[in-house]
């Protein structure tokens, strides 16, 4: 398998996105008022308690756990589900499958496009604003590198979810509502609106055995320094069990529903 | 106006018999937008486990206002998300001849075109949230707090569809205008949470340039005893009742400078 053939599906995402500049500005604008929200409700929130911790933070963690939590959102934020679930309603997976590219690959090359552009445009100028409006961060060195590890498994488990997702469009023609609930359920369960450490404790066991927690609480944890040594050590682990799990539950939920797959002739 | 009525009730007979042929859709779009609401609450929930109160207002004052943030916007979503649509692609591919085309105000039949039943999830969560608050707290304080709080929805509504209709209304310049509505809704985001835990600058975007300040924060202060009558109610009607009357120009001088797509 040659990248380069692949890494061109990479550069048109790119491209296509930045074709359309004037609407992105907009995307970003209200990506930068939904980190400012969640800020501005954070620093309320520790006001009233006081100053001190709250569940183990500083108001100073919270900054850099809910910053590191938006970079991961939007570095993770491709959109392999839309793309398999569009080609499938459109009828446009049959010519995508009769051509000699793995079919999987392709779309991974895509979404990482997204990915990467998301990261670069959409979510440093949000981290910008928000250290500018008084947001304090400080990370060391081993800190971020734990992140960038973290943050690598947490972008490879999302993209096998997300196929998977997208593969739900041959089973329900209602992909716009199923993708709502998702986007709406595992924002709350990985962690982005709230670290899980708020949560009581019989809601974190039931999380401790879905993938939410890796996607996004770990590597905004490992940012903001909340993980000890055998801490990180272990939830690394989990992470790279469910790259394994879901990698291997996609291709088999792939080999067994592209045989279901009908297109309508035209 | 009986007409319009008779006419609205068939366009809406129409939209349901589309729904009872996708049960399993409506019930997801349901589900997604109660969820989110629900998850809103249970957010506020663990915040309050940790802090007595948040910038002085207390877990079910919060809630109060949370919930009735939702109630105006969940009207709004059942009657209007059409404007969406307009912003999307009605212009762009010149969708819209087909309004222009028919004996009726364009308005009229863009609005009843499209009846958005996932706004009900949104209507039913807030109804929940505020009518589990209210008695908690100094609301109903008299039988006229029915009559302020059904102004204030009322307000309410009218500044949701007016900032919608107006970021819509300019796709018929610039063809596409759905990341204008997508900004501001998100800023609308600003108006579920006290206003006092914002800066200045802010507060005064949120009342004065795009007001969604007015859609929950204000009212549902006013009928808690927090701000008074005149400016929580009475100015949410005014500003209300302003923002509807500048949309509806942007809306006409749209409909004059629209093209038809080319093809």
């Amino acid at each position: 398998m040659s990248a380069g053939r692949y890494l061109r599906f990479t550069r048109n995402t790119v491209q296509t996105l930045l074709a359309y500049r004037a609407n992105v500005l907009f995307y970003i604008f209200g990506n930068i008022v939904q980190t400012l929200v969640l800020w501005y409700l954070w620093r309320a929130i520790f006001a009233g308690a006081g100053g001190g911790r709250i569940n183990g933070f500083t108001l100073g963690e919270m900054a850099a756990y809910l910053l590191a939590a938006v970079a991961t959102q939007s570095a993770i934020s491709g959109s392999a589900d839309g793309i398999v679930a569009d080609e499938i309603m459109d009828g446009n997976i049959a010519v995508n499958l009769a051509r000699p590219l793995d079919y999987r690959t392709r779309v991974f090359f895509g979404h990482f496009g997204e990915c990467l552009y998301n990261a670069v445009v959409v979510s440093l100028p949000a981290l910008v604003i928000a250290l500018a409006a008084g947001a304090s961060v400080g990370s060391t060195g081993s800190r971020l590198a734990a992140f960038a590890v973290s943050l690598a498994l947490s972008f490879t488990l999302h993209f096998f979810y997300k196929f998977m997702l997208g593969l739900t469009a041959i089973l329900t023609t209602n992909v716009w509502g199923v993708f709502n609930v998702e986007a709406v359920v595992s924002g709350f369960l990985s962690g982005a609106l709230v670290p899980l450490a708020f949560f009581p404790d019989w809601a974190r066991g039931a999380m401790a055995l879905l993938p939410f927690a890796s996607m996004v609480s770990v590597p905004a944890l490992a940012f903001a320094g909340k993980l000890s040594g055998a801490e990180l050590a272990r939830a690394l682990a989990v992470q790279g069990f469910w790259v394994i799990a879901l990698a291997l539950f996609s291709s088999w939920a792939w080999n067994s529903l592209v045989k279901r797959v009908s297109v309508n002739g035209g | 106006m009986a007409r319009y009525a008779r006419l609205y009730l068939r366009y809406l007979e129409q939209n349901l018999k589309s729904l009872m042929s996708y049960r399993l859709s409506f019930l997801v779009g349901l589900a997604a937008f109660m969820a989110r609401q629900f998850l809103g609450v249970a957010f506020v929930g663990l915040v309050f486990a940790a802090i007595p109160d948040l910038a002085g207002w207390s877990r079910e004052e919060v809630l109060f206002v949370y919930g009735f943030a939702q109630l105006g916007r969940g009207f709004d979503h059942m009657f209007t998300d059409n404007l969406w649509i307009l912003a999307w692609r009605m212009v762009a591919r010149g969708e819209f001849d087909r309004i222009l085309v028919r004996p009726l105000p364009p308005l009229f039949q863009l609005l009843a075109e499209r009846f958005q039943t996932d706004g009900i999830g949104e209507l039913v969560a807030g109804i929940a949230v505020t009518a589990w608050a209210a008695p908690r707290l100094a609301f109903p304080a008299g039988p006229w707090s029915w009559a302020l709080g059904a102004a204030a929805v009322l307000a309410s509504i009218l500044i949701y569809t007016a900032v919608k209709l107006a970021l819509a209304s300019l796709a018929f310049w610039i063809k596409f205008s759905q990341s204008y509505l997508f900004a501001a809704y998100k800023m609308a985001d600003f108006a579920m949470y006290p206003m006092n835990i914002y800066p200045k600058a802010l507060r005064f975007v949120l009342s004065w340039a795009l007001p969604f300040a007015f859609t929950a924060y204000y009212p549902a202060a006013a009928l808690l005893g927090r701000e008074s009558v005149a400016f929580g109610i009475g100015g949410a009607l005014a500003v209300g009742l302003a923002a509807t009357g500048l949309s509806l120009l942007v809306w006409r001088s749209g409909l004059r400078a629209y093209e038809s797509a080319g093809s």
